[in-house]
């Protein structure tokens, strides 16, 4: 099957903020309530489209525990993507997003795209953080955020989906170098400009010239 | 029509020159097979405004065999209607299964005739069938609307007619809306989404049928039924929901077209098989049935190496690799000799058309140029067992009856030696595990008479419930002002919920067990206070409370467990990192070819056998094989250590694949993964001992390899 880029992504966040649910409804759409917790790291793939254009995610989704950090930090090289996830009803899980944050830019290359991920929204009764509160943060530390409800499947295409446009972007504009591995992108064999589903936009069109 | 045309969404046919031009990335055909597994299809799929033009339907270029309509693809986009509620956006669309009538004549199948014609006249004499290729497409109403109104139009279960007026709304009236700026805050669950309006032809799926592995069909019973696609390499397209009904339908009618095979294990799952009814049948005349039988079933079919243009170096690399593991195993039967052949042949396949045509179908990408035989000579060289003094050994279980026997009046087991190695090749009956694993862990003294035991027991029982009552004594006031044991409580409640719940003992959400296992955990954090709780701790825990059925029994079994990887869960990995460092070592000796490779791929740190580790393989066996080999390592008789040599046969199940393919980390840890599940047991201990017996061989014969020391160690017993 071809895709003309491969996105490799990185899911981070403390235990039990819904990590591998939110893999899991992404790439099965299924929500499983009971699952065994992550040991090390799982694996998950699933085909998107990017304007046009195949795109393949493959997303690690990583243990949450303080002990097994050590491991985390590995597979924070070559990745391209993060979607770095708290649990809107679990303050703690908030207050922590300082230190997933450091350790994510102190080991990923700085091209990553972090998308901050505000889980279990379905859980409207219980929040203990405010979405002005996970808003405030993102803008404070230059993140995409959503909130995102694995439960329900809300918002989960798009926490994947978007953080992959970012990087198409960053691709078009030369600022991650596809040609180096280690920046979590993959060139694939689908060459992008003749095996499109459907062609390229002409060029004089001005790209986002309305949008309704 | 001209109107949309006209719009943004128009595309022109002559792109490729305007991209460039654009200063968009260069395409490179990377050819490297660094890239890994998961790069093996050159995409030579049509584009869809192709596939469903008026004029190529008209002029049976290509033919739509199978239609369904009304099915959508849920972007779940939370945007705000004008009342202020959340709407999940939903593309309508129809499926169709398209067959490409067209003659294969191009360069690319003319390869793909010799391919097939080749590998024909190495194993038999009968002609090739070649066979026309079908895509599945899905394409989103709007955007038929742009190139094909007149497939827009149908008829609804309930006899409405829907004509593209319907949708003509959806067709955007500008390109995508750009993407913010990297950086900026977006914030899309609010009025200013990017995706209200949107082209939503970027969703539009074409597929070949041959680059799918399955379709899973999911039927809720509240909620629209869909259907999943999983392509070979295990990605997932978005579900395809049925609005209208009618999935098992589509599905009979699909079957009708592409011959579907529902998978034996789960009821929901079709595998694309043969397309072709001459082909298998053409196959099935060489009695390859009998070769493959075990090793595909309902994987990749060896059917499909006949399929045109594509699979064979799937079918190769899948053969070699089933072949490199079956090579060293006890007996090889004639099977082997078989399918070696085969694999010859598909090597040979591959460097003929090498030789005539440099830029080979990227299929092949994925197979490294390498002979057969090269690869035998990388293969780590397996001592033969009268060498290594290894012979196979398996004895009858231990029965309730014969477990009597092994004790003098008193209760005092005569030969613990003896009872091990008894235990090691025979296993154990459930109904005495419980006794048997009390022995084996520690927890009862081996030399114990019975009144000692019971005596013993019952001061554990006291020592237990001592420990626990410092916990269930705690006053709420109390943990109000206590972070710590808040934390600690809130991590194993979390935990408990997601350990082992497939299991019925800890299935339903009300299980009195789940609350023992809770209790057991949170008292050992009192018991020891400084490892306190980590994960993979409840996988230990969960068995022993499984085997006892007793908390207190399975408290100390557990905390006799810990005793000996407490460095595995203390917060710097120490013991993580050493018994990792150790198993490099045991590559390094056993398989060097293997060691470089890592090592050249900057993999040395094993990260991919964390878990294997961590929780001795027990997420990689079924319940009750893991008991089995549990007992097997808790008897010693290969060492304190056996587990990384069972860890070592694990990964010389992956390692040709490894090797041959260059995989670099990512690869081997997918590769890793894959393995949960899939490995007999009896077989991969059988690996392990070999393993054993060599290093000790190796470790005898020449004291001064390096690390010695710690081979030394992992030998001992």
């Amino acid at each position: 099957m071809s895709y003309s880029y491969l996105f490799k992504y990185i899911i981070i966040g403390d235990t039990g903020v819904g990590k591998s649910c939110l893999l899991l409804q992404f790439t099965d759409k299924r929500f499983q309530p009971v699952h065994d917790l992550t040991i090390g790291v799982e694996f998950g793939a699933r085909m998107i489209n990017i304007d046009g254009k195949q795109v393949k995610l493959q997303i690690w989704d990583t243990a949450g525990q303080e002990s097994f950090r050590s491991i985390t930090r590995s597979y924070y090289r070559g990745a391209a993507g993060a979607l770095l996830v708290y649990d809107i009803t679990r303050r703690e899980t908030f207050h922590h997003l300082t230190t997933w944050l450091e350790d994510a830019r102190r080991h990923s290359n700085s091209t990553m795209t972090i998308m901050l991920v505000g889980n279990k929204c379905d859980l409207d009764s219980r929040r203990a953080v405010s979405y002005e509160e996970g808003k405030k943060f993102a803008q404070q530390h230059d993140l995409i955020f959503l909130e995102t409800s694995a439960k329900n499947d809300e918002n989960v295409e798009e926490a994947f989906n978007y953080t992959a446009r970012i990087i198409n972007e960053k691709i078009e504009k030369g600022i991650i170098d596809v040609t180096n591995e280690m920046n979590g992108v993959k060139v694939g064999n689908a060459p992008t400009a003749t095996t499109n589903l459907l062609e390229k936009p002409t060029t004089s069109e001005p790209k986002g010239k309305c949008c309704g | 029509m001209d109107d949309l045309n006209n719009s943004v969404l128009i595309y022109h046919h002559e792109s490729s020159d305007d991209e460039s031009e654009e200063g968009s990335p260069q395409v490179v055909f990377n050819s490297d097979s660094t890239f890994g597994s998961s790069f093996y299809v050159r995409g030579d799929t049509p584009n869809i405004r192709e596939l469903l033009s008026s004029q190529n339907l008209a002029s049976s270029k290509y033919s739509i065999v199978v239609r369904k309509d009304d099915i959508y693809i849920h972007t779940s986009i939370q945007t705000t209607n004008q009342k202020g509620s959340d709407i999940v956006d939903q593309i309508p669309g129809a499926m169709f299964l398209v067959r490409d009538l067209t003659e294969k004549t191009t360069e690319n199948t003319g390869r793909s005739v010799m391919t097939a014609k080749s590998l024909i006249v190495e194993t038999s004499n009968v002609q090739p069938v070649l066979r026309s290729c079908y895509y599945v497409v899905w394409c989103p109403y709007s955007t038929l609307c742009t190139f094909n109104s007149d497939l827009v139009l149908h008829e609804r279960s309930n006899g409405e007619i829907v004509t593209p007026d319907r949708y003509s709304h959806r067709v955007p009236n500008s390109n995508l809306a750009s993407s913010p700026s990297q950086g900026s805050i977006v914030d899309i669950s609010q009025n200013n989404s990017p995706f209200v309006q949107r082209n939503e032809s970027a969703y539009a799926l074409v597929v070949r049928t041959v680059d799918i592995s399955h379709f899973k069909k999911q039927t809720p019973k509240l909620g629209y039924h869909f259907l999943l696609i999983t392509m070979r390499d295990e990605t997932t397209y978005p579900p395809l929901f049925f609005h209208d009904g009618g999935l098992v339908d589509f599905i009979s009618e699909f079957n009708r077209q592409v011959t579907l095979k529902k998978s034996s294990k789960d009821q929901n799952i079709y595998y694309i098989s043969a397309e072709s009814s001459e082909a298998s049948k053409t196959i099935n005349q060489f009695n390859f049935d009998d070769y493959f039988d075990d090793m595909y079933k309902e994987k990749d079919g060896y059917w499909q190496i006949l399929e045109w243009g594509s699979k064979i170096t799937k079918g190769a690399r899948d053969l070699t690799s089933a072949l490199f593991n079956q090579s060293d195993e006890l007996s090889v039967d004639n099977k082997v000799g078989g399918s070696e052949n085969l694999a010859m042949s598909l090597l040979k396949v591959r460097q003929k058309m090498e030789e005539e045509n440099k830029e080979v179908d990227d299929y092949f990408n994925d197979i490294e140029p390498v002979k057969v035989i090269d690869v035998q000579q990388q293969k780590p060289k397996i001592e033969s067992p009268e060498d290594i003094g290894w012979t196979p050994r398996m004895d009858t279980p231990i029965t309730a009856e014969s477990w009597k026997t092994y004790f003098d009046e008193e209760g005092r087991i005569k030969d613990f030696q003896a009872l091990k190695e008894k235990i090691y090749y025979g296993g154990v009956e459930n109904s005495i595990r419980k006794e048997v694993w009390k022995f084996l862990l520690g927890f009862y003294p081996h030399n114990s008479t019975y009144s000692e035991r019971e005596v013993l027991l019952e001061e554990k029982r006291k020592e237990y419930y001592g420990y626990k009552s410092q916990w269930t004594t705690i006053s709420t006031i109390q943990e109000s002002r206590f972070a710590l044991y808040r934390d600690r409580k809130s991590r194993i409640e979390k935990d408990v919920i997601r350990t082992d719940r497939t299991h019925p003992m800890y299935a339903s959400d009300d299980s009195e067990w789940l609350v023992m296992l809770h209790d057991i955990l949170l008292t050992y954090t009192f018991y020891n206070f400084d490892l306190s709780y980590v994960q993979g701790m409840g996988d230990y825990a969960s068995i022993m409370l499984e085997i006892m059925k007793d908390e207190v029994e399975s408290f100390w079994c557990f905390a006799c467990i810990m005793e000996t990887r407490q460095s595995n869960f203390e917060m710097n990995s120490q013991g993580m990192e050493d018994q990792l460092v150790s198993l490099v070592s045991l590559i390094k000796l056993l398989d060097p070819e293997f060691y470089r490779h890592l090592q050249s791929v900057d993999a040395l740190n094993l990260y991919f056998c964390f878990r294997w580790v961590l929780v001795e393989l027990k997420r990689e066996f079924d319940f009750e094989s893991c008991k089995n080999m549990w007992e097997k390592l808790w008897t010693g008789i290969y060492g304190n250590h056996f587990h990384l040599f069972i860890c070592y046969a694990m990964l010389q199940k992956i390692r040709n694949e490894v090797v041959t393919q260059k995989y670099r980390f990512d690869d081997i840890l997918k590769a890793c993964i894959d393995l949960s599940g899939a490995i007999e047991l009896n077989n991969i201990v059988a690996q392990a001992e070999r393993a054993y017996l060599t290093c000790k061989k190796k470790l005898e014969k020449d004291a001064s390899v390096v690390d010695s020391e710690r081979l030394m160690k992992l030998l001992n017993k």
